[in-house]
Protein backbone atom coordinates (compact mmCIF):
# COMPACT_ATOMS: atom_id res chain seq x y z
CA UNK A 1 0.00 0.00 0.00
CA UNK A 2 3.33 2.46 0.69
CA UNK A 3 4.26 1.54 -2.73
CA UNK A 4 1.45 2.13 -4.56
CA UNK A 5 1.27 5.46 -2.48
CA UNK A 6 4.56 6.34 -3.05
CA UNK A 7 4.53 5.43 -6.71
CA UNK A 8 1.10 7.78 -6.93
CA UNK A 9 2.99 10.62 -4.93
CA UNK A 10 6.43 10.59 -7.89
CA UNK A 11 4.16 10.53 -10.56
CA UNK A 12 2.28 13.64 -9.13
CA UNK A 13 5.75 14.88 -8.19
CA UNK A 14 6.92 14.71 -11.66
CA UNK A 15 4.03 16.31 -13.39
CA UNK A 16 3.72 19.34 -10.90
CA UNK A 17 7.81 19.40 -11.41
CA UNK A 18 7.71 19.36 -15.59
CA UNK A 19 4.63 21.14 -15.89
CA UNK A 20 5.39 23.90 -13.43
CA UNK A 21 6.46 26.75 -15.78
CA UNK A 22 3.60 26.62 -17.32
CA UNK A 23 1.55 27.74 -14.54
CA UNK A 24 3.87 29.94 -12.17
CA UNK A 25 3.29 33.36 -12.85
CA UNK A 26 6.58 34.56 -14.10
CA UNK A 27 7.00 31.39 -16.76
CA UNK A 28 10.11 30.47 -15.53
CA UNK A 29 10.20 28.60 -12.22
CA UNK A 30 10.76 25.00 -11.76
CA UNK A 31 8.86 23.81 -8.82
CA UNK A 32 11.14 21.05 -7.42
CA UNK A 33 8.81 18.98 -5.39
CA UNK A 34 10.95 15.36 -6.18
CA UNK A 35 13.06 16.00 -3.10
CA UNK A 36 9.74 16.54 -1.29
CA UNK A 37 8.93 12.45 -2.00
CA UNK A 38 12.23 11.42 -1.34
CA UNK A 39 11.95 12.85 2.01
CA UNK A 40 8.69 11.01 2.56
CA UNK A 41 10.64 8.02 1.55
CA UNK A 42 12.88 8.15 4.23
CA UNK A 43 10.07 9.06 7.14
CA UNK A 44 7.69 5.89 5.73
CA UNK A 45 10.78 3.22 6.06
CA UNK A 46 13.26 2.50 8.01
CA UNK A 47 16.08 0.60 5.68
CA UNK A 48 16.43 -0.58 2.82
CA UNK A 49 13.33 0.24 1.28
CA UNK A 50 14.03 3.92 1.61
CA UNK A 51 16.88 4.13 -0.65
CA UNK A 52 15.30 2.25 -3.24
CA UNK A 53 13.23 4.23 -3.28
CA UNK A 54 15.51 7.30 -2.82
CA UNK A 55 17.31 5.68 -6.20
CA UNK A 56 13.96 5.58 -7.99
CA UNK A 57 12.95 9.27 -7.23
CA UNK A 58 16.53 9.86 -8.11
CA UNK A 59 16.05 8.36 -11.86
CA UNK A 60 12.76 10.10 -12.18
CA UNK A 61 14.54 13.09 -11.52
CA UNK A 62 17.53 12.72 -13.68
CA UNK A 63 15.06 11.95 -16.38
CA UNK A 64 13.54 15.33 -16.22
CA UNK A 65 16.81 17.20 -16.61
CA UNK A 66 18.69 18.12 -19.52
CA UNK A 67 22.65 16.89 -18.02
CA UNK A 68 23.89 13.47 -17.53
CA UNK A 69 21.49 11.17 -16.59
CA UNK A 70 22.46 9.33 -12.57
CA UNK A 71 23.65 12.46 -11.40
CA UNK A 72 20.60 13.14 -9.23
CA UNK A 73 20.20 9.41 -8.40
CA UNK A 74 23.74 9.05 -7.03
CA UNK A 75 22.93 12.19 -4.88
CA UNK A 76 19.58 10.63 -3.70
CA UNK A 77 20.86 7.09 -2.91
CA UNK A 78 24.01 8.20 -1.17
CA UNK A 79 22.02 10.87 1.27
CA UNK A 80 19.71 8.05 1.63
CA UNK A 81 21.73 6.14 3.01
CA UNK A 82 23.81 8.60 5.42
CA UNK A 83 20.24 9.59 6.78
CA UNK A 84 19.28 6.09 7.65
CA UNK A 85 22.68 4.96 8.50
CA UNK A 86 23.20 8.12 11.12
CA UNK A 87 19.25 8.89 12.22
CA UNK A 88 17.69 5.72 12.52
CA UNK A 89 15.26 6.82 14.98
CA UNK A 90 13.93 9.45 13.21
CA UNK A 91 10.65 7.76 12.48
CA UNK A 92 9.93 8.14 16.06
CA UNK A 93 9.93 11.75 16.18
CA UNK A 94 6.72 14.36 14.63
CA UNK A 95 7.91 15.51 11.55
CA UNK A 96 8.05 18.87 12.69
CA UNK A 97 11.19 17.93 14.94
CA UNK A 98 12.31 16.42 11.68
CA UNK A 99 11.76 19.78 9.66
CA UNK A 100 15.38 21.33 9.82
CA UNK A 101 16.89 17.32 9.18
CA UNK A 102 14.34 17.53 5.94
CA UNK A 103 15.24 21.21 4.82
CA UNK A 104 18.96 20.28 5.54
CA UNK A 105 18.63 17.23 3.40
CA UNK A 106 16.74 18.92 0.57
CA UNK A 107 19.25 21.70 0.40
CA UNK A 108 21.99 19.22 0.09
CA UNK A 109 20.27 17.56 -2.26
CA UNK A 110 20.05 20.06 -4.01
CA UNK A 111 23.36 21.71 -3.90
CA UNK A 112 25.32 18.34 -4.68
CA UNK A 113 22.47 17.61 -7.58
CA UNK A 114 23.48 20.57 -9.06
CA UNK A 115 27.09 20.98 -7.88
CA UNK A 116 27.26 17.23 -9.78
CA UNK A 117 25.97 18.48 -12.73
CA UNK A 118 27.92 21.86 -13.80
CA UNK A 119 31.23 19.58 -13.33
CA UNK A 120 29.87 16.91 -15.55
CA UNK A 121 28.72 19.57 -18.20
CA UNK A 122 31.99 21.42 -17.47
CA UNK A 123 30.41 24.68 -16.57
CA UNK A 124 31.33 27.25 -14.46
CA UNK A 125 28.69 28.27 -11.82
CA UNK A 126 28.91 31.01 -9.99
CA UNK A 127 28.68 30.07 -5.80
CA UNK A 128 26.81 33.12 -4.52
CA UNK A 129 23.78 32.52 -7.32
CA UNK A 130 24.25 28.62 -6.67
CA UNK A 131 23.34 28.92 -3.32
CA UNK A 132 20.70 31.39 -3.37
CA UNK A 133 19.22 29.38 -6.28
CA UNK A 134 18.89 26.11 -4.30
CA UNK A 135 17.77 27.90 -0.73
CA UNK A 136 15.24 29.07 -3.05
CA UNK A 137 14.31 25.72 -4.52
CA UNK A 138 14.64 23.73 -0.93
CA UNK A 139 12.09 26.29 0.43
CA UNK A 140 9.62 25.45 -2.38
CA UNK A 141 10.27 21.85 -1.60
CA UNK A 142 9.54 21.76 1.70
CA UNK A 143 6.52 24.26 1.47
CA UNK A 144 5.09 21.55 -1.21
CA UNK A 145 6.95 18.76 1.23
CA UNK A 146 4.28 20.31 4.63
CA UNK A 147 1.11 20.56 1.61
CA UNK A 148 1.58 16.87 0.14
CA UNK A 149 2.04 15.81 4.00
CA UNK A 150 -0.72 17.48 4.66
CA UNK A 151 -2.69 15.62 1.61
CA UNK A 152 -1.07 12.73 2.88
CA UNK A 153 -2.37 12.55 5.93
CA UNK A 154 -6.14 13.73 4.57
CA UNK A 155 -6.45 10.72 2.20
CA UNK A 156 -4.71 8.20 5.09
CA UNK A 157 -7.63 9.47 7.96
CA UNK A 158 -10.43 8.71 4.64
CA UNK A 159 -9.04 4.98 4.64
CA UNK A 160 -10.05 2.09 6.59
CA UNK A 161 -8.57 1.44 9.89
CA UNK A 162 -7.21 -1.66 8.48
CA UNK A 163 -5.14 0.10 6.26
CA UNK A 164 -4.42 3.66 7.87
CA UNK A 165 -2.85 1.34 10.75
CA UNK A 166 -0.90 -0.95 7.84
CA UNK A 167 0.17 2.22 6.19
CA UNK A 168 1.63 3.92 9.26
CA UNK A 169 2.75 0.88 10.55
CA UNK B 1 23.56 0.89 24.58
CA UNK B 2 23.77 -0.03 21.10
CA UNK B 3 21.38 1.26 18.03
CA UNK B 4 20.45 -1.99 15.77
CA UNK B 5 20.99 -0.59 11.70
CA UNK B 6 18.79 -2.14 9.74
CA UNK B 7 18.91 -5.01 7.52
CA UNK B 8 20.37 -4.62 4.22
CA UNK B 9 21.22 -1.34 4.46
CA UNK B 10 24.70 -1.51 3.00
CA UNK B 11 24.01 -4.27 0.21
CA UNK B 12 20.88 -1.98 -1.38
CA UNK B 13 22.90 1.22 -1.00
CA UNK B 14 26.22 -0.31 -2.78
CA UNK B 15 24.12 -1.90 -5.24
CA UNK B 16 21.73 1.12 -5.88
CA UNK B 17 25.06 3.51 -6.07
CA UNK B 18 26.56 1.16 -8.54
CA UNK B 19 23.36 1.74 -10.83
CA UNK B 20 23.74 4.88 -10.50
CA UNK B 21 27.84 5.17 -11.68
CA UNK B 22 26.35 3.25 -14.66
CA UNK B 23 24.14 5.31 -16.29
CA UNK B 24 26.47 8.18 -15.54
CA UNK B 25 29.44 6.12 -16.87
CA UNK B 26 26.77 4.68 -20.16
CA UNK B 27 24.85 8.02 -19.91
CA UNK B 28 25.42 9.18 -23.73
CA UNK B 29 23.73 6.01 -24.65
CA UNK B 30 21.00 5.37 -22.29
CA UNK B 31 20.27 9.24 -21.32
CA UNK B 32 18.03 9.48 -24.43
CA UNK B 33 15.69 6.39 -24.26
CA UNK B 34 14.83 6.44 -20.33
CA UNK B 35 13.81 10.14 -20.86
CA UNK B 36 11.58 9.50 -23.79
CA UNK B 37 9.99 6.57 -21.87
CA UNK B 38 9.74 9.14 -19.09
CA UNK B 39 8.33 11.89 -20.96
CA UNK B 40 5.89 9.69 -23.08
CA UNK B 41 4.83 8.10 -19.52
CA UNK B 42 4.68 11.68 -17.78
CA UNK B 43 2.61 12.83 -21.28
CA UNK B 44 -1.28 12.11 -20.06
CA UNK B 45 -0.14 13.78 -16.70
CA UNK B 46 1.33 16.41 -17.99
CA UNK B 47 -1.77 16.99 -20.73
CA UNK B 48 -4.54 16.75 -17.83
CA UNK B 49 -2.14 19.56 -15.93
CA UNK B 50 -2.31 21.56 -19.27
CA UNK B 51 -5.94 20.82 -19.12
CA UNK B 52 -6.43 22.02 -15.39
CA UNK B 53 -4.48 25.35 -16.42
CA UNK B 54 -6.04 26.30 -19.01
CA UNK B 55 -9.96 25.83 -17.28
CA UNK B 56 -8.39 27.64 -14.39
CA UNK B 57 -7.19 30.34 -16.24
CA UNK B 58 -9.90 30.65 -18.51
CA UNK B 59 -12.45 31.11 -15.12
CA UNK B 60 -10.10 33.59 -13.69
CA UNK B 61 -10.43 35.77 -17.06
CA UNK B 62 -14.14 35.31 -17.60
CA UNK B 63 -14.47 36.40 -13.71
CA UNK B 64 -11.70 39.27 -14.24
CA UNK B 65 -13.58 40.20 -17.95
CA UNK B 66 -9.77 40.28 -19.28
CA UNK B 67 -9.91 38.90 -23.50
CA UNK B 68 -8.89 35.72 -23.97
CA UNK B 69 -7.69 33.74 -27.03
CA UNK B 70 -9.76 30.11 -26.85
CA UNK B 71 -9.55 29.87 -23.46
CA UNK B 72 -6.10 30.82 -22.81
CA UNK B 73 -4.78 34.36 -21.70
CA UNK B 74 -2.77 36.06 -24.73
CA UNK B 75 1.11 35.45 -24.32
CA UNK B 76 3.01 38.29 -23.99
CA UNK B 77 4.01 40.48 -27.21
CA UNK B 78 7.58 39.31 -28.71
CA UNK B 79 10.50 41.20 -27.35
CA UNK B 80 11.66 42.12 -30.64
CA UNK B 81 8.84 45.88 -31.07
CA UNK B 82 8.87 45.61 -35.05
CA UNK B 83 6.36 43.39 -34.43
CA UNK B 84 5.72 39.75 -36.34
CA UNK B 85 3.92 41.85 -39.06
CA UNK B 86 6.90 43.69 -39.88
CA UNK B 87 9.60 40.89 -40.23
CA UNK B 88 7.09 38.93 -42.51
CA UNK B 89 6.96 41.96 -44.82
CA UNK B 90 10.96 42.47 -44.25
CA UNK B 91 11.00 38.74 -45.54
CA UNK B 92 8.37 38.74 -48.31
CA UNK B 93 10.39 42.13 -49.65
CA UNK B 94 13.45 40.58 -49.70
CA UNK B 95 12.47 37.89 -51.61
CA UNK B 96 10.96 40.12 -53.87
CA UNK B 97 13.48 42.21 -54.57
CA UNK B 98 16.24 38.99 -54.88
CA UNK B 99 13.63 37.85 -57.94
CA UNK B 100 13.78 40.77 -59.06
CA UNK B 101 17.46 40.92 -59.32
CA UNK B 102 17.26 37.73 -60.94
CA UNK B 103 14.71 38.07 -63.86
CA UNK B 104 16.72 41.63 -64.39
CA UNK B 105 20.46 39.66 -64.33
CA UNK B 106 19.43 36.86 -66.62
CA UNK B 107 16.08 37.67 -68.67
CA UNK B 108 13.33 35.94 -69.36
CA UNK B 109 13.50 32.25 -70.47
CA UNK B 110 12.00 31.76 -73.88
CA UNK B 111 10.68 28.49 -72.93
CA UNK B 112 8.04 28.28 -70.70
CA UNK B 113 8.28 24.72 -68.27
CA UNK B 114 5.24 23.12 -66.83
CA UNK B 115 5.22 23.49 -62.73
CA UNK B 116 4.43 20.01 -61.20
CA UNK B 117 4.07 18.97 -57.43
CA UNK B 118 7.31 18.86 -55.31
CA UNK B 119 8.85 15.91 -54.23
CA UNK B 120 9.17 16.85 -50.61
CA UNK B 121 5.88 18.60 -48.74
CA UNK B 122 6.56 21.15 -46.36
CA UNK B 123 4.54 21.14 -43.18
CA UNK B 124 3.96 22.75 -39.76
CA UNK B 125 2.48 20.25 -37.10
CA UNK B 126 0.66 22.16 -34.20
CA UNK B 127 2.21 20.77 -31.00
CA UNK B 128 1.60 21.82 -27.32
CA UNK B 129 4.08 22.80 -24.93
CA UNK B 130 3.84 21.03 -21.54
CA UNK B 131 6.45 21.83 -19.67
CA UNK B 132 10.02 21.92 -19.25
CA UNK B 133 13.19 20.01 -18.14
CA UNK B 134 14.84 21.08 -15.29
CA UNK B 135 18.66 22.00 -15.62
CA UNK B 136 21.08 23.83 -13.14
CA UNK B 137 21.98 27.10 -14.15
CA UNK B 138 20.51 27.31 -17.60
CA UNK B 139 17.88 27.27 -19.72
CA UNK B 140 16.56 23.32 -20.13
CA UNK B 141 14.24 22.27 -23.24
CA UNK B 142 10.31 22.80 -23.31
CA UNK B 143 8.22 19.66 -23.92
CA UNK B 144 6.18 19.12 -26.62
CA UNK B 145 2.95 16.65 -26.80
CA UNK B 146 4.17 15.65 -30.06
CA UNK B 147 6.45 13.02 -30.89
CA UNK B 148 7.51 9.95 -33.83
CA UNK B 149 3.72 8.48 -34.20
CA UNK B 150 3.09 12.40 -35.41
CA UNK B 151 6.41 12.57 -37.66
CA UNK B 152 8.27 14.66 -35.83
CA UNK B 153 12.58 14.65 -36.36
CA UNK B 154 15.29 15.56 -34.37
CA UNK B 155 16.84 19.05 -35.71
CA UNK B 156 13.47 20.01 -36.90
CA UNK B 157 12.98 23.61 -37.31
CA UNK B 158 9.99 25.00 -34.64
CA UNK B 159 8.27 28.21 -35.09
CA UNK B 160 6.42 30.13 -32.74
CA UNK B 161 2.20 30.22 -33.61
CA UNK B 162 1.43 33.43 -34.46
CA UNK B 163 -1.84 33.70 -36.47
CA UNK B 164 -1.75 34.90 -39.71
CA UNK B 165 -1.34 38.93 -39.90
CA UNK B 166 -0.86 39.55 -43.68
CA UNK B 167 -3.89 40.03 -45.68
CA UNK B 168 -1.65 40.14 -48.91
CA UNK B 169 -1.25 38.03 -50.90
CA UNK B 170 -2.36 37.42 -54.99
CA UNK B 171 -2.62 41.04 -55.21
CA UNK B 172 1.38 41.28 -54.45
CA UNK B 173 1.85 38.19 -56.58
CA UNK B 174 3.24 36.65 -53.37
CA UNK B 175 2.26 32.42 -53.45
CA UNK B 176 0.04 30.81 -51.34
CA UNK B 177 1.73 30.12 -48.10
CA UNK B 178 4.35 32.78 -48.41
CA UNK B 179 2.64 35.19 -46.65
CA UNK B 180 1.51 33.85 -44.11
CA UNK B 181 4.47 31.27 -43.32
CA UNK B 182 7.37 33.71 -44.19
CA UNK B 183 8.80 35.71 -41.11
CA UNK B 184 7.59 33.36 -38.35
CA UNK B 185 9.36 33.68 -35.22
CA UNK B 186 11.70 30.59 -34.56
CA UNK B 187 11.64 29.38 -31.04
CA UNK B 188 14.33 26.62 -31.26
CA UNK B 189 14.42 22.99 -32.95
CA UNK B 190 13.72 19.88 -31.89
CA UNK B 191 16.24 18.04 -29.80
CA UNK B 192 14.82 14.18 -28.83
CA UNK B 193 12.03 12.91 -29.91
CA UNK B 194 9.94 10.00 -27.78
CA UNK B 195 6.88 8.16 -29.39
CA UNK B 196 4.26 10.65 -27.71
CA UNK B 197 6.25 13.68 -26.86
CA UNK B 198 9.79 15.45 -27.47
CA UNK B 199 11.62 18.31 -26.31
CA UNK B 200 12.63 21.18 -27.44
CA UNK B 201 15.59 22.72 -27.84
CA UNK B 202 15.13 26.82 -27.47
CA UNK B 203 16.99 28.83 -29.90
CA UNK B 204 19.32 30.35 -26.54
CA UNK B 205 20.29 27.15 -25.34
CA UNK B 206 24.47 26.57 -25.60
CA UNK B 207 23.89 23.99 -27.90
CA UNK B 208 21.99 25.76 -30.66
CA UNK B 209 23.25 26.16 -34.16
CA UNK B 210 21.56 26.73 -37.32
CA UNK B 211 22.28 28.67 -40.83
CA UNK B 212 21.23 32.21 -40.50
CA UNK B 213 21.12 35.14 -43.31
CA UNK B 214 20.83 38.79 -42.25
CA UNK B 215 17.91 40.95 -44.29
CA UNK B 216 19.43 44.66 -44.42
CA UNK B 217 17.76 47.87 -45.72
CA UNK B 218 18.70 49.25 -49.20
CA UNK B 219 17.81 51.55 -51.10
CA UNK B 220 15.93 49.16 -53.42
CA UNK B 221 14.37 47.69 -50.46
CA UNK B 222 14.92 44.98 -47.97
CA UNK B 223 17.70 42.93 -49.62
CA UNK B 224 19.18 39.56 -48.55
CA UNK B 225 22.76 39.92 -46.91
CA UNK B 226 25.60 37.39 -45.51
CA UNK B 227 24.86 34.26 -44.55
CA UNK B 228 26.46 32.88 -41.36
CA UNK B 229 25.90 30.48 -38.69
CA UNK B 230 23.21 31.40 -35.94
CA UNK B 231 24.34 29.88 -31.40
CA UNK B 232 22.96 29.85 -28.31
CA UNK B 233 24.62 32.34 -25.99
CA UNK B 234 23.06 30.49 -22.76
CA UNK B 235 22.73 34.08 -21.00
CA UNK B 236 19.32 34.64 -22.84
CA UNK B 237 20.65 35.27 -26.16
CA UNK B 238 21.94 34.38 -29.73
CA UNK B 239 25.74 34.79 -31.40
CA UNK B 240 26.09 35.48 -35.61
CA UNK B 241 29.06 33.82 -36.74
CA UNK B 242 31.31 33.23 -39.88
CA UNK B 243 29.85 36.25 -41.37
CA UNK B 244 33.07 38.00 -42.88
CA UNK B 245 34.40 41.15 -41.89
CA UNK B 246 33.73 42.59 -45.88
CA UNK B 247 30.25 42.34 -45.63
CA UNK B 248 28.32 44.99 -44.42
CA UNK B 249 26.16 44.77 -40.90
CA UNK B 250 24.57 47.07 -38.80
CA UNK B 251 22.45 46.72 -35.90
CA UNK B 252 19.50 46.37 -35.87
CA UNK B 253 19.21 43.91 -39.31
CA UNK B 254 17.23 41.16 -39.38
CA UNK B 255 18.42 37.65 -38.68
CA UNK B 256 16.20 34.91 -40.76
CA UNK B 257 17.00 31.62 -41.65
CA UNK B 258 18.65 30.79 -45.12
CA UNK B 259 15.89 32.11 -47.99
CA UNK B 260 17.66 29.25 -49.95
CA UNK B 261 18.49 26.08 -49.30
CA UNK B 262 17.71 26.15 -45.83
CA UNK B 263 15.37 24.16 -43.82
CA UNK B 264 12.31 26.02 -44.96
CA UNK B 265 10.70 27.00 -47.96
CA UNK B 266 10.68 30.52 -46.92
CA UNK B 267 13.05 32.63 -44.73
CA UNK B 268 11.82 32.40 -40.75
CA UNK B 269 12.83 35.16 -38.36
CA UNK B 270 15.50 34.38 -35.56
CA UNK B 271 15.64 37.96 -34.19
CA UNK B 272 17.57 40.94 -34.84
CA UNK B 273 21.32 42.66 -34.38
CA UNK B 274 22.09 44.32 -31.25
CA UNK B 275 25.59 44.80 -31.21
CA UNK B 276 28.43 44.20 -34.11
CA UNK B 277 31.96 44.35 -33.47
CA UNK B 278 34.99 43.98 -36.18
CA UNK B 279 38.29 44.25 -34.06
CA UNK B 280 41.01 45.47 -36.61
CA UNK B 281 43.10 41.97 -37.15
CA UNK B 282 39.79 39.88 -36.83
CA UNK B 283 38.63 38.63 -40.35
CA UNK B 284 34.75 37.79 -39.33
CA UNK B 285 32.52 40.33 -37.24
CA UNK B 286 31.23 39.41 -34.01
CA UNK B 287 27.69 39.95 -33.45
CA UNK B 288 24.99 39.33 -30.88
CA UNK B 289 21.65 39.03 -31.93
CA UNK B 290 18.60 39.72 -29.60
CA UNK B 291 16.24 36.55 -30.41
CA UNK B 292 12.74 37.62 -30.86
CA UNK B 293 11.32 34.26 -29.15
CA UNK B 294 12.99 34.71 -26.00
CA UNK B 295 10.31 36.48 -23.79
CA UNK B 296 7.15 34.54 -25.41
CA UNK B 297 5.69 32.46 -23.18
CA UNK B 298 4.71 29.43 -25.45
CA UNK B 299 2.19 27.46 -24.91
CA UNK B 300 1.84 26.32 -28.66
CA UNK B 301 4.00 26.03 -31.32
CA UNK B 302 4.48 24.38 -34.96
CA UNK B 303 7.24 22.21 -36.14
CA UNK B 304 8.30 21.56 -39.35
CA UNK B 305 8.15 18.30 -40.53
CA UNK B 306 9.20 17.07 -44.70
CA UNK B 307 7.67 13.47 -46.12
CA UNK B 308 7.82 12.97 -49.70
CA UNK B 309 4.18 13.66 -51.66
CA UNK B 310 2.80 10.56 -51.76
CA UNK B 311 1.77 11.39 -55.30
CA UNK B 312 5.04 11.33 -56.69
CA UNK B 313 6.57 8.50 -54.66
CA UNK B 314 3.39 5.97 -55.29
CA UNK B 315 0.84 7.52 -57.83
CA UNK B 316 -1.48 4.69 -57.09
CA UNK B 317 -2.24 5.76 -53.14
CA UNK B 318 -2.39 8.94 -51.28
CA UNK B 319 -0.08 7.47 -48.21
CA UNK B 320 -1.28 7.69 -44.64
CA UNK B 321 -1.35 11.00 -43.10
CA UNK B 322 0.24 11.04 -39.44
CA UNK B 323 -1.71 12.18 -37.03
CA UNK B 324 -2.05 15.82 -35.47
CA UNK B 325 -3.17 19.68 -37.57
CA UNK B 326 -1.14 19.98 -39.75
CA UNK B 327 -0.21 23.06 -42.46
CA UNK B 328 1.00 22.31 -45.90
CA UNK B 329 3.23 25.27 -46.98
CA UNK B 330 3.87 25.07 -50.98
CA UNK B 331 6.84 26.44 -51.94
CA UNK B 332 6.64 29.33 -54.48
CA UNK B 333 6.06 27.98 -58.11
CA UNK B 334 8.87 28.53 -60.36
CA UNK B 335 8.47 30.68 -63.76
Amino acid sequence: MKHVCLAMLTYAAAVVQAGSPLFVPDGETTLHVLPAVLVLSLFLWDGWQAVVWAGIVGLVSDGLRSTAIGSDMLCAVLLAGLIVHLHPRRREFSMLVNLPVSGGLVFVFLLVSRGLSAVLSRRTVVAGELLSDVAVDASHTLIAGLIGLLCFNAVVSLLPGRRRRALRS
Amino acid sequence: MTTQRPHHLVPATLSMTAVAIALLAFSDRVADPIRAQLRDGLCPGLTALDSAVDSIRGAVSEWSGEPTRNGVAKERPPADRSGPALQQLRAANARLTERLANNAQAGTFPYRGSSSSPLVLTELVEARVLGRETAAAWRGGWLLNRGGRQGIEESALVVSDDAPLLDVGRDAKLEPGFAVFAGRTVVGRIRAVGRWSSTLEPLTAAGFRGHAQLIRKTSAGYAFGATGVIEGADQGGCKLKMIASAEPVSVGDGVYTLSNGGDFPFPMYYGRVIAAMLHPTATHWDIDVEPAAQDLRLRVVQVLRKRLDPRRVDPGSAGPRAAGATVRLDPPKRP
